[in-house]
């Protein structure tokens, strides 16, 4: 693919390109009228040099004197060329300038008319003429005459071709040095995004754990979520990690029993219950990690989801397992209240909770979420998601409470019990930043609440 | 009852079968999903055990496919994957119940006894119609508070004609619920079950609780009370 810099280049030299053209065309043009424009005028001053030169001689003649004010007439080969023509295309007069010369001017023309024209004349000359139509009375009798003059355009090129060159070198320049103002340009803009690069490529070598720095406003939204995209994937790695040697662990004690049971004497009925307590207890421990490894923690890419729909959705799938309790649900959720992260984690933070109070509920389970925007928190501009679920059941003991929250510490010393369920919701929430706090409901039963910062 | 057990699992199946044929079902089982959806379909099946992860079809989908085609009998999913995600689909499927594995074989053998009771519209385990008590969990019958001895085969009968007391049952459709085997189906030996259990249930002859209709079939006639 093409890169950055050479599509900026390309198409910054390609306007570039057409802009300068059409400068240098639009001066080009303008110049070489005005010096057309300059040289028409000189020839027309000359041809009226000629008419007010001319003597009056014996009855009305035209008669014209040797030299004229302008010596280029005089001089042969000069350039200017004077020349008087009558109606019939005789010559009446011309400059001595123009001897031995044949230039093709116009003799027919009407009294007062002026006309321009380039002409060639024999010898190859490039000639701008002008001609006007005049009659002048001789003998009483009106004659008709063309009075020209011819200048030679070699000057005229000369001129405009002089101006071209220096226009277009000119323009040249100033192209070359806005492409290169544009490519440090490009240069020092993209560097940045070299550095991500760059810095990519250190914490792939592992040294580096981050972006580091500060990026300008366009890309620090990209290298925000890129640092967090990294924060969290190290995080699931090292929860994998964990899990693997908590479960690796936490296996070791019943396998140690077992192991002691095998080689000590005991009795068919010992070691049938002793095999089934160590079963149970390997089953909750691998239940435990599993749902630990699963859960995956705040994924700032994942697309928002509706807390109201959601919560619907296993309320009814809760209610079906236990529609021999009848149980009355009270629900309110903001309607504007989301959750940013996993689905399944949250689907499993809310099935634990919500089927908990329903399992232990006796009539009524309530349940309330609410919702709090950018809230400032740490300045993180992190949303805060509250979620508390009460129920009308015996509640927690005191020591239960605090059972279930050391069984989310280690899950190695968990004893007999029921259920792993508010465990796996602590670590959870904690994932999303967020506590669990058990407590008594206003109603009498349990009362779990969730704060989360997401 | 008639109960089926999809599960791809051998040795699981087996023991599953061997439990529920000791409680007195009539047992159907299938190892994948395809066959599970087909016996499903076509057998007259009280309840289904439909575990998810199942070759050929997964169970969520037989689930569905079932509920589309109006089958409504009860259906109890079981999962290695305790996840809340496939828990609320499962359940999301059509299915009325789900258990975790491992779990323990008397937890489902209750979640399997609540469920056919509830969708039989009762809300208790012990059922009563006027004087007949029968308890589904310890499997006891009792008449006007005193303990009435039933065969496995009497209680089959019972159980069934009871826990659909009101309606009409054919003498087809018991035999379908009771028997596994289509060579051990007599009609002859189910009008002597109900015969005995006509005596048994109402020994002064005076309420006739099991009412014969004559080419259609029987029906229990005591009123339900809960």
């Amino acid at each position: 693919m093409m890169s950055i810099t050479s599509r900026l280049l390309i198409t910054a030299s390609l306007v570039l390109t057409v802009c300068l053209g059409i400068v240098g065309w639009v001066l080009e043009e303008s110049h070489r009228e005005a010096v057309e424009k300059a040289m028409k005028d000189r020839v027309q001053n000359q041809l009226y040099s000629v008419i007010a030169a001319i003597d009056l001689g014996v009855n009305g003649r035209m008669f014209m004197p040797q030299n004229l004010p302008e010596l280029r007439f005089s001089k042969p080969g000069s350039g200017l060329y004077g020349n008087i023509l009558s109606h019939d295309g005789s010559q009446h007069w011309q400059s001595n300038s123009a001897l031995g010369m044949e230039i093709p001017y116009l003799y027919d023309l009407e009294q007062g008319d002026i006309e321009y024209k380039v002409v060639r004349a024999a010898n190859g000359e490039k000639l701008l003429t002008i001609s006007m139509g005049l009659s002048w009375k001789v003998n009483g009798k009106a004659e008709a005459f063309t009075f020209s003059v011819a200048e030679n355009m070699f000057d005229y090129y000369q001129r405009l071709n002089d101006y071209r060159k220096n226009l277009w070198t000119w323009l040249f320049g100033v192209g070359v040095v806005f492409l290169l103002i544009q490519a440090v340009i490009i240069r020092w803009s993209l560097s940045s995004l070299r550095k991500v690069s760059d810095d990519l490529q250190a914490i792939e070598q592992g040294n580096k754990d981050q972006l580091e720095g500060l990026y300008p406003k366009e890309i620090s939204g990209l290298t925000a979520n890129l640092n967090a995209f990294i924060r969290s994937e190290r995080e699931h790695i090292s929860r994998y990690r964990n899990s693997l040697s908590d479960l690796a662990h936490s296996l070791k004690t019943p396998l140690a029993i077992l192991q002691n049971e095998i080689e000590s004497n005991a009795t068919r009925v010992v070691l049938k219950s002793t095999l089934s307590d160590q079963v149970e207890r390997m089953g909750q421990l691998v239940d435990y990690q599993l749902q630990k490894a699963a859960s995956s923690g705040r994924t700032i890419l994942a697309a928002p989801i509706s807390m109201d729909t959601l919560t619907q959705r296993i309320v009814n799938s809760i209610k079906k397992v236990y529609v021999d309790k009848n149980i009355k649900t009270f629900i309110e959720v903001s309607p504007d209240a989301v959750f940013n992260g996993d689905k399944g984690d949250i689907l499993e933070i809310l099935g634990n909770v919500i089927d908990n109070a329903f399992k232990w509920a006796n009539d009524y389970v309530h349940i309330e979420i609410c919702f709090e925007k950018d809230s400032g928190y740490k300045k993180n501009n992190l949303n805060v998601l509250t979620i508390l679920v009460e129920d009308d059941g015996p509640g927690f003991a005191d020591v239960n409470v605090r059972e279930v929250l050391l069984r989310g510490v280690r899950a190695d010393e968990q004893v007999q019990g029921h259920g792993i369920g508010l465990a796996v919701v602590r670590d959870l929430v904690q994932l999303y930043n967020g506590k669990l706090e058990l407590g008594r409901a206003r109603f009498g039963g349990a009362r779990v609440k969730l704060t989360m910062f997401i | 009852m008639r109960i089926l057990i999809v599960e791809d699992e051998e040795h699981l199946r087996g023991q599953l079968c061997q439990r529920f044929r000791a409680e007195g079902y009539v047992v159907d089982s299938a190892g994948d999903g395809e066959e599970g959806y087909y016996f499903g379909k076509e057998y007259p099946i009280d309840l289904a055990i439909v575990d998810i992860g199942l070759p050929k079809r997964l169970g969520t989908e037989v689930i569905k496919q079932w509920r589309t085609e109006a089958i409504k009998y009860p259906v109890l999913i079981l999962t290695a994957r305790g996840r809340w995600q496939e828990k609320v689909e499962g359940l999301e499927a059509g299915a009325d119940d789900y258990l975790t594995k491992p779990f323990h074989m008397e937890e489902l053998v209750a979640r399997t006894k609540a469920l056919l009771r509830r969708s039989a519209g009762w809300s208790n385990s012990v059922i009563k119609c006027e004087d007949v008590e029968l308890d589904l969990t310890s499997q006891k019958v009792t008449v006007m508070d005193k303990g009435v001895e039933v065969t496995a085969f009497e209680y089959k009968v019972l159980e069934y004609l009871m826990l659909n007391a009101g309606k009409v049952i054919s003498k087809a459709e018991l035999t379908e619920h009771i028997y596994e085997q289509d060579f051990e189906r007599d009609s002859n030996v189910i009008e002597v079950f109900v015969g005995r259990l006509r005596k048994k249930l109402d020994p002064l002859n005076k309420k006739n609780p099991i009412e014969t209709l004559r080419g259609r079939g029987y029906i229990f006639n005591l009123l339900r009370d809960n």
